[in-house]
């Protein structure tokens, strides 16, 4: 069972800092993680390799720095790296990241199945998977919340809003994967220092032949600020604690809250 | 320049939102699709101009690639400006095919679409603290649009019916599909009462429970109190539930941006924090700087004096 793991760099929301003036992210030199689903999707391809040999290989695209996950990823346990690095990915839209994955994949070679995140942390479009199995040309099985492979076909349950789906397909198939799914092995310190050390592939996009032309264009993004009333009522003294309160229901029921 | 709009959602509720959504950018004519449902067929007329209707055997149940490949051809036949999609999961994975197979623009997680020589989409981005303006730079250009962004637009009159016939390969088959079970979701309260490392005990969770239930709402929690100590599955902010309640109550809660980005749309915000410097009081509307623990209490009775 030959796998790909699909995995972006994502900005470490929960670090991001944003400028209190502007309200845009400050995004130099703002930390970076694997996003979240995509160790997911790569625990859960280490899981089947355990159980059905072969070969876990990831693949990377981006436009800035990939050491870091790269080590990342071997150090979690996977075979080979492949990493697009071309600063024409910087800006890259959701439609792009997906074709330049797909090549990658293809450039790869052998395959069974294509394991990704459902979303990313940062980006959260939920689109990229789909878009992956589409420029493949082989079924995508979204949202896996589990997934076995048997008799040569996946199966997942996929969460899909109103209901659990259980589907199954032939392979080779790209399958999402929640954060639901199982809980990332966190790796040992001996494999971390090994990790440092082993190579990886470097893709250029002139190696993939892949057009990037964004058909997307961000023209702002940044914090929004919603008007609100700060009306502040000070109990920190507790013989104030009743009016505070008093005046706090009052406001509410006049605005037909209570 | 009046635009020619496709809609698209499986429930009448989203197909309503998605009408309203396409007045917005100045539809001239709107289509709605429909797949492997005749009853809701019908029921789209009454919102759209016209509905394209496609059902098979092989389209009874949802499936990502069989429904992305009935939409394209609906897409060649309504040849639309804009395609809207209802937001869901399913909707999404739809639309991202679509998107892929006609090398379109697709802006997912929009809360707002508009017209300005072409589309522009609003949508959340870094994990929802952030809100981006994204322009559309393909005709047609996909928008996937939150369930609850627009108002539900009211029946327009009646439009024709057009049967769609599409071969679509055998693909993924579906084995299963099973309802979840779904109580009052957090996101679906009228008002939601959160706690936040302020409360010191799970125990007191339940003096929350009883704010929230004579307040009519739901009980969720803050990221550090569902991800670290496991008081709850999940937890009300980013990466977690995003909420818009008429009131929000946070109760000990900081206000870190990352909270604050799933709670924003809020109509009111009430805090109640010790610390005078919190956070979360330049975003309320109401402030109680106090022990939680002393005014949760009286709040409860003032409360219920007017229930």
């Amino acid at each position: 069972m030959d796998i790909v793991v699909c995995v972006k760099q994502s900005y470490d929301v929960q670090q991001l800092k944003f400028d209190p003036a502007t309200g845009e992210p400050m995004l130099a030199g703002a930390p970076k993680k694997m996003s979240d689903m995509d160790k997911r999707a790569l625990e859960e391809a280490l899981k089947i390799k355990e159980t059905a040999g072969g070969k876990v290989v990831a693949v990377t695209a981006g436009g800035g720095e990939v050491k870091e996950v790269v080590k990342e990823i071997y150090a979690m346990g996977a075979d080979e790296v492949y990493a697009v690095m071309d600063d024409a990915l910087k800006d890259a839209d959701t439609t792009a990241i997906a074709k330049v994955l797909a090549a990658a994949i293809q450039k790869v070679g052998n395959y069974d199945l294509v394991l990704c995140g459902a979303a990313s942390t940062d980006g959260y479009s939920w689109q990229v998977p789909a878009k992956i199995a589409a420029n493949l040309g082989i079924p995508i099985l979204p949202n896996a919340v589990s997934l076995k492979v048997e008799d040569g076909k996946v199966i997942t349950e996929s969460d899909l809003g109103d209901a659990v789906y259980v589907y199954s397909s032939d392979l080779p198939a790209v399958v999402s994967v929640m954060l639901e799914i199982n809980e990332p092995r966190i790796p040992k310190l001996s494999a971390i220092l090994k990790a440092s050390r082993k190579p990886f592939n470097q893709l250029s996009l002139s190696d993939l032949g892949v057009d990037v032309d964004a058909k997307m264009e961000v023209l702002s993004a940044r914090m929004p600020k919603v008007a609100r009333k700060n009306v502040v009522f000070d109990a920190s003294d507790a013989a104030k604690v009743d009016e505070a309160v008093s005046k706090l229901v009052e406001e509410l029921h006049k605005e037909n809250l209570i | 320049m009046l635009m020619n709009v496709l809609i698209y959602s499986e429930n009448d509720g989203g197909l309503r939102e998605l009408v309203s959504a396409a007045k917005e950018i100045g539809a001239g004519s709107i289509s709605a699709a429909v797949i492997g449902n005749r009853e809701f067929a019908e029921q789209a007329k009454k919102y759209a101009n016209k509905v394209y209707f496609a059902d098979s055997d092989k389209l009874g149940e949802f499936r990502p690639a069989e429904y992305a490949a009935v939409l394209e051809e609906i897409v060649k036949k309504a040849n639309p400006d804009a395609v809207l999609v209802e937001g869901s999961p399913k909707g999404v994975v739809v639309a991202s095919i679509l998107a892929a197979k006609l090398d379109a623009a697709c802006v997912s997680e929009a809360s707002q679409v508009r017209a300005d020589d072409g589309l522009i989409a609003v949508r959340s981005s870094y994990g929802g603290v952030a809100q981006a303006e994204i322009k559309l730079k393909t005709s047609p250009g996909i928008v996937c649009l939150k369930p609850g962004s627009y108002p539900k637009a009211d029946e327009a009159g009646e439009g024709e019916v057009e049967e769609v016939q599409v071969e679509v390969s055998p693909g993924v088959e579906v084995v299963e599909v099973r309802g979840k079970e779904v109580g009052l979701r957090l996101e679906d309260a009228e008002v939601v009462v959160v706690a936040g490392r302020g409360v010191k005990k799970k125990e007191d969770l339940s003096m929350l429970e009883e704010l929230a239930e004579v307040l009519g709402g739901a009980v969720g929690v803050t990221r550090p109190l569902s991800a670290d100590l496991h008081w709850a599955p999940n937890w009300v902010g980013m990466s977690g539930v995003a909420v818009k309640p008429k009131l929000y109550v946070g109760v000990g809660v900081s206000g870190q941006i990352q909270h604050i980005a799933g709670v924003r749309d809020s109509k009111t915000i009430v805090a109640i924090n010790s610390d005078p410097n919190a956070p979360i009081f330049e975003h309320a509307d109401y402030g109680i700087i106090g022990d939680l623990y002393t005014v949760v209490p009286k709040l409860l009775e003032r409360v219920k004096q007017y229930k």
